[in-house]
């Protein structure tokens, strides 16, 4: 019987990407129990809502997050847009749901990046990252931004793609598919990859849903629960769409799930650029979110359910905004996921739930 | 499967066992969180089950209620009851995860209960506009319910067309062949629309039942002396609702209207003279579009008018 201590993990580690602090109580070798402790880099954006107009907010709600940048500004004008009863046109829609699964194809290859990092596979982090340039490229050539594209206004999108850049999106994204099924053959199945992320970390089905938990990190321990499936905008559209699912409920599952996000976003952004219909990509919005009106919205983020709630009082300034990232709902089963783990593997597991600490503190 | 969302408000006493409910129907807990309201702050709790988003929301919460945690039941609610406790103020009880004021450790205690004197002011303006639209709103449709004798068309008196003429000398000459255009078109409306009685009087005349028509014009003149009272109760409201600034505008064209000769007997329909000034302080109000808009309106239902009264 070893002697209990207490180790701090973070918020300045190598394998963080962002800051968040874990008080690890261990055993030996093995977690015992693992506390949170986030609120390093809180910058009071929900305050902000206050002091900035509805249509000035959207440029705020992107620099929530880096990576998820466009989802937040596509989330939040659909909350406004529900708010305030405005119907935008198809062809607006389509193009937000293509910028965001674009969104999640470039998250996700960031992601498997990270955690070859994590495990030590420096090559086929810098694989990752390369192949990810293609994507911001095909942001830039759109939008003219790498990480913060401002597309997206309240009533539509600001921008339009026409036909021949819509086939080159495909173009790129094949090219992007054979170099990605070799880098996920060294992800899924490479021995050392497997021995260092299966049967770790371990959630099951039950625990998952008893604590609320959302996105790929829900997906892999087969909660049935996507937001796409709701078919909100474009996503309605789509011929078929079914949760990408795993059983195992591991840290090996987790990378698994993504693994295979990347080639479904590839396919729908195919499906809906064949069926994109022509027109207008924005309406013009105007007037003030009516007094004491409320609404409430959730959006896909590449890290899983994102809710969004605004609330009007009359005048362009919104009384109140609120953002739930998919990492702050996460955190409660990141910390269950921790107990009983080896200490060694605690960078693992936190990185498996892709932590977004700036979007959970915002 | 489809998103739909709604808000349900409960009592704080029934906050701990509706979301036990909650958790045995099998919702997913979505997320907590409070709104700084003048009442106190308002708590949401929000669950998931097949796309429906149920928010239940405790209203009126004050500093001194103390809130039971739901951590118990869902673990994932501590990030947002500690934040609910460090940015508004809420006495939150037994978190599962309790930070204890430490979890952003914000340099102002409750940051977001604070509202600024010019955030106040503007949504107080904003609920007065709110009430005054309402009121014309309710106004206009009482004024509908009664018959009105408002329906005038643009007469172009000496008084505006000097008027008129100041402001052309100011302007360019495209500028000035457009106004014109403009005021050759409303003439040419209120032309149309003035020779319809003309039409009426004179079917009046070769008709045995013309005889008739003098009782109904005096019935129609004290149905229009009867509204008039109340639309000037109306205006006077309307005026009640207005900032300071606008109401002496207001009080100003009224003074103007009433200061003019009554054109009534030049127009095609009597109308009493308060009633139609009413009316032009409201038009004063509104912006030029609006106002051509509403002449027009005005003018096609004088003419409509008319001409049913022709055809009886």
């Amino acid at each position: 019987m070893g002697k209990k201590s207490i180790i701090p993990f973070g918020p300045q580690h190598p394998v963080l990407p962002e800051p968040i602090h874990l008080d690890l109580v261990v055993e030996d070798e093995v977690v015992l129990e693992a506390t949170p402790q986030i609120g390093f880099i809180h910058r009071g954006l929900e305050r902000l809502v206050q002091t900035k107009d509805y249509n000035q907010f959207i440029y705020v709600a992107e620099r929530i997050c880096g990576i998820c940048a466009f989802g937040h500004s596509m989330g939040y004008a659909e909350t406004i847009e529900r708010l305030m009863g405005v119907e935008i046109p198809k062809r607006a829609e389509y193009l937000r749901v293509i910028w965001h699964e674009l969104s999640r194809v470039h998250s996700h290859i960031l992601w498997l990046g990270l955690a070859a990092d994590a495990f030590g596979h420096e090559a086929l982090f810098m694989h990752c990252w390369r192949l990810r340039e293609r994507v911001l490229d095909l942001f830039e050539k759109t939008t003219g931004g790498r990480v913060i594209f401002s597309v997206v206004k309240v009533g539509g999108v600001q921008r339009d793609i026409d036909k021949a850049t819509l086939d080159e999106f495909i173009h790129v994204l094949d090219g992007i598919k054979d170099e990605y099924e070799q880098i996920c053959n060294a992800f899924l199945n490479e021995p050392s990859v497997y021995n260092r992320t299966a049967g770790i970390g371990v959630i099951p089905k039950a625990d998952a849903l008893d604590l609320s938990m959302v996105g790929p990190f829900a997906r892999a321990s087969a909660v049935n629960y996507d937001v796409r499936m709701l078919g909100n905008g474009a996503y309605g559209d789509l011929s078929d769409f079914q949760p990408i699912l795993s059983e195992n409920c591991d840290c090996y599952a987790r990378m698994e799930v993504r693994a295979a996000e990347v080639p479904q976003s590839i396919e729908i952004i195919r499906e809906l650029a064949a069926k994109i219909p022509d027109g207008e990509i924005s309406v013009p919005v105007k007037g003030a979110p009516a007094i004491d009106s409320e609404a409430c919205n959730v959006l896909e983020q590449p890290r899983g359910e994102c809710y969004y709630f605004a609330k009007g009082n009359g005048t362009k300034y919104l009384d109140r905004m609120r953002m739930r990232t998919p990492t702050s709902q996460n955190i409660a089963g990141m910390a269950v996921a921790l107990k009983g783990c080896d200490v060694a593997d605690v960078n693992m597991i936190v990185l498996t739930i892709d932590p977004c600490i700036s979007c959970t503190e915002r | 499967m489809a998103f739909e969302m709604e808000f349900t408000p409960i009592a704080l006493a029934d906050l701990h066992r509706e979301a036990a409910v909650k958790k045995t129907d099998g919702w997913r807990f979505i997320q907590t969180h409070a709104v700084n309201t003048d009442n106190g702050i308002d708590l949401y709790y929000s669950f998931m089950k097949n796309g429906r988003v149920d928010n239940l929301k405790v209203s009126g919460v004050t500093k001194d209620q103390p809130v039971p945690s739901i951590t118990d039941l869902f673990l994932a609610a501590f990030v947002f009851e500690n934040e609910a406790r460090e940015l508004f103020g809420v006495d939150m009880r037994d978190i599962a995860i309790d930070f204890a004021g430490a979890l952003y450790a914000p340099a102002e205690f409750e940051p977001m209960t604070f509202i600024s004197p010019e955030q106040k002011a503007a949504r107080e303006k904003a609920r007065k506009a709110q009430e005054a639209k309402a009121a014309k709103e309710a106004g206009a449709s009482e004024a509908e319910a009664a018959p009105s004798g408002k329906a005038r068309v643009f007469v172009m008196t000496p008084e505006r067309r000097e008027r008129l003429d100041k402001k052309l000398a100011n302007m360019s000459p495209e500028k000035v062949a457009k106004v014109e255009a403009a005021l050759k078109a409303r003439e040419a409306e209120a032309a149309s629309a003035a020779s319809a009685p003309v039409e009426k009087a004179a079917s009046a005349a070769s008709e045995p039942s013309g005889q008739d028509a003098a009782p109904k014009k005096d019935v129609a003149a004290a149905q229009a002396s009867d509204t008039a009272p109340e639309t000037d109760y109306q205006l006077e409201r309307a005026i009640a609702l207005l900032d300071t600034e606008k109401a002496a505008k207001v009080r100003e064209a009224l003074a103007l209207r009433a200061g003019e000769p009554v054109q009534s007997g030049e127009e095609p329909v009597s109308a009493p003279a308060i009633s139609d000034a009413a009316l032009e302080a409201k038009i004063a109000l509104m912006d030029e579009a609006k106002a051509e808009k509403v002449r027009e309106a005005l003018a096609a239902k004088a003419a409509r008018e008319a001409s049913s009264k022709g055809g009886e």
